[in-house]
């Protein structure tokens, strides 16, 4: 049942068995999965079905750090979350990802790849997405093949797309859910329970025009994303010594982006085809590929994670292509003027020396052969940097709760990476016979090419580890300090890969969801 | 029309042998005494057979020209690549190898730079040393001849 919180009775008590904060990715996966079961879920919206600009302006913060984007304006309080305006670019995180690599501080998960397996599965069923698979071959076809490589160094990968907004896709079935209860237009204010370690008692909500009610459960989910997770466990701190799930001040850091970058120009020699990186449909899913280096390439130049989407340069065919977002971007580029005189020389060159190669690579006589250029769009890892974080200032929103600073910091390890994969990149392009790459100059003021920007995919402040001394939360997303209070949602990530966030924290937010209806049976 | 290459190798090693120490001194210097020298006229045939060479491999001149035009700009002085693959053409040629044989080596040599990261950076584009290296071969020899 889908109900308005500002039709329930004032200083009322609700009681579930479980209570989730927040009804967009996370917390509908959740509830969705525990819908029909025997588990009495309450969930808390602060949203309606429609954007209201009162209740997004509880969102508003500052930035301090590199710049970035408008705190109100990065996510969206209504019911769906942000899945009501993403782009449903969806790729399971890599096995190296959750492993500890020992150039990258503070890598490793305390949970596996395959452990995620069979909740990635159903993850890419609620998402709504093609067949579980990721191989390219999978998804090749005599017109869109992907290149074939001279070495090992760089992989061709798969990104399948359905923008499933999951508020419109999943209204009906929570709305019928008996066991389920949404309340929209109800916002967390306050978590009730005093001293935390022995549990959240309860949790106050109230709407904006101050009606409050309190929901009563055995356990908690804060499911309300990076920036709002953390701000909710910080605001907690104030009627305490500490903040709830502080005890370590790690509540905040380590917040991460997917840094977005055209860090270089991909000239493909004549009769190379790449229409197997380009946005496509096969058998009724979108699909598109891109480059990736190997671990190898990675461990070597101690770099992160990371792939390189291939962008029509011209800007019509890169505002329809794989990454519409990239329009500024492509425009910031083109006025850099990336694809000089030389670079026509260069294609030329290549094209006479490819052609005729000893070895072999993929030629194409039919169609006609493709003589453009890509822009290589970067998505970058970002590295778990303590500086990168949210905090609390002292101002407060129209509910009385403080509103938050975001200082957003990466350095060193995250400019070796984009300049070790687009090293890597133009190689293994220039050993295949397959074109050359220019690296775009970086922005004397920033160190960074033009157009370098977050992918709207806020992670890793409530971050996972088997020890408080390291995270937030332990393996089962449980805040380490409270038995009952758990956190859903891309917080949780330790490292963020370079993959779109939103597969891997509904496939987390199903494992908790397993976990947590037998949490409430004991 | 194709030049005459009749040159012996043991000839063609010993004029590299007799400009060698000056060349180790100034590459750039000796690749231009080399490549425009008036004598002997077994060089001045060796020059031509390069630059035949280079115009198989490549089919459009001048952006080959124009590109090995900016690797010398950057390189200025000195580039062992390029003598090293003058050398090398130089030594196949007088072997009496195929043109297309020497043009396969050449690209061969290219897809190694590639894989041993002997890479060059010309305005922000990833070359192979070898290729950056023959571009400016011709532009120097071709520069030469006008």
């Amino acid at each position: 049942m889908i109900v308005d919180g500002r039709e329930l009775p004032a200083d009322s008590e609700h009681s579930f068995e479980l209570c989730i904060v927040g009804a967009g990715a996370a917390g509908i996966a959740m509830a969705c999965e525990l819908a029909g079961t025997s588990v009495r879920v309450g969930v808390l919206e602060s949203g309606g079905f429609q954007l209201d600009a009162e209740t997004q302006s509880l969102a508003e913060g500052s930035n301090t750090g590199f710049p970035y984007y408008d705190l109100d304006t990065s996510r969206l309080r209504m019911f769906g979350g942000t899945t009501n305006v993403w782009g449903g670019i969806c790729r399971p995180f890599d096995s190296r990802d959750f492993r500890e690599r020992s150039w990258v501080a503070r890598s490793g998960w305390p949970v596996d790849r395959p452990e995620l397996e069979p909740y990635y599965r159903r993850a890419h069923e609620i998402c709504g997405l093609g067949p579980w698979t990721y191989a390219p071959s999978r998804w090749s076809s005599p017109s869109a093949e992907p290149f074939e490589f001279t070495t090992d160094r760089l992989e061709s990968i798969v990104f399948q797309r359905q923008p499933t907004r999951f508020g419109e896709t999943y209204r009906d079935i929570l709305d019928k859910a008996e066991n389920i209860r949404v309340m929209l237009h109800s916002n967390l204010v306050e978590l009730i329970g005093d001293p935390p370690d022995r549990g959240l008692e309860g949790v106050r909500a109230v709407t904006m025009g101050g009606k409050q009610f309190t929901v009563r459960a055995q356990a908690y989910v804060l499911a309300c994303g990076a920036l709002e997770n953390a701000r909710i466990l910080l605001a907690s701190g104030r009627r305490r010594r500490t903040a709830i799930g502080n005890e370590n001040d790690l509540v905040g850091r380590f917040f991460m982006e997917h840094l977005n970058a055209l860090g270089g120009v991909f000239v493909p020699t004549d009769r190379v085809a790449a229409s197997f990186y380009s946005e496509r449909e096969v058998n009724g899913t979108r699909v598109f590929g891109a480059l990736r280096p190997d671990i190898d390439s990675q461990r070597r130049d101690r770099a992160l994670n990371s792939c390189a989407y291939l962008v029509p340069a011209s800007l019509e065919e890169g505002v329809k292509g794989v990454a519409p977002g990239l329009v500024s971007s492509v425009v910031a580029a083109q006025s850099n003027n990336l694809l000089d005189d030389l670079g026509d020389h260069v294609r030329n060159v290549a094209s006479d020396i490819d052609d005729l190669a000893a070895y072999s690579y993929r030629r194409f006589f039919d169609p006609p052969s493709e003589r453009g250029a890509f822009y290589l769009s970067f998505h970058l890892e970002h590295a778990p940097n303590p500086s990168s974080r949210v905090k609390l200032t002292g101002e407060t929103d129209a509910l009385g709760i403080p509103r938050i600073e975001l200082h957003w910091k990466f350095g060193e390890i995250e400019r070796r990476t984009l300049r070790s994969s687009l090293r890597t990149i133009g190689r293994e392009l220039g050993a295949s016979g397959l074109g050359r790459v220019k690296a775009v100059s970086d922005r004397p003021d920033t160190g960074w090419p033009p157009g370098l920007r977050g992918a709207w995919h806020q992670m890793g402040t409530t971050r996972m580890a088997d020890s408080p001394g390291r995270g937030v939360v332990n393996a089962n997303c449980r805040v380490h300090s409270v038995p009952n209070l758990f956190v859903a949602g891309s917080s949780v990530f330790p490292t963020c890969g370079y993959a779109n966030s939103t597969l891997t924290l509904v496939a987390l937010s199903l494992r908790l969801a397993d976990h947590l209806s037998e949490f409430v049976r004991k | 029309m194709k030049p005459t290459r009749s040159l012996p190798r043991r000839t063609f090693l010993g004029s590299l042998i007799s400009v060698g120490t000056f060349g180790a001194l100034a590459p750039h210097e000796f690749l231009h005494f080399f490549v425009a020298s008036e004598r002997p006229a077994e060089r001045r045939d060796d020059r031509d057979a390069v630059l035949y060479l280079l115009r198989t491999v490549f089919s459009r001149i001048e952006s080959a020209r124009t590109v090995g035009a900016e690797y010398l700009r950057q390189i200025g002085r000195g580039s062992t690549v390029i003598e090293s693959v003058h050398a090398e053409i130089i030594d196949r040629l007088s072997d009496s190898r195929p043109d297309g044989e020497v043009a396969g080596y050449l690209k061969l040599r290219v897809r190694e730079d590639y894989v041993e990261n002997r890479i060059v950076q010309l305005d922000g584009w990833l070359l192979s040393e070898t290729e950056a290296a023959c571009c400016a071969l011709l532009h120097l020899i071709e520069d030469r001849e006008t």
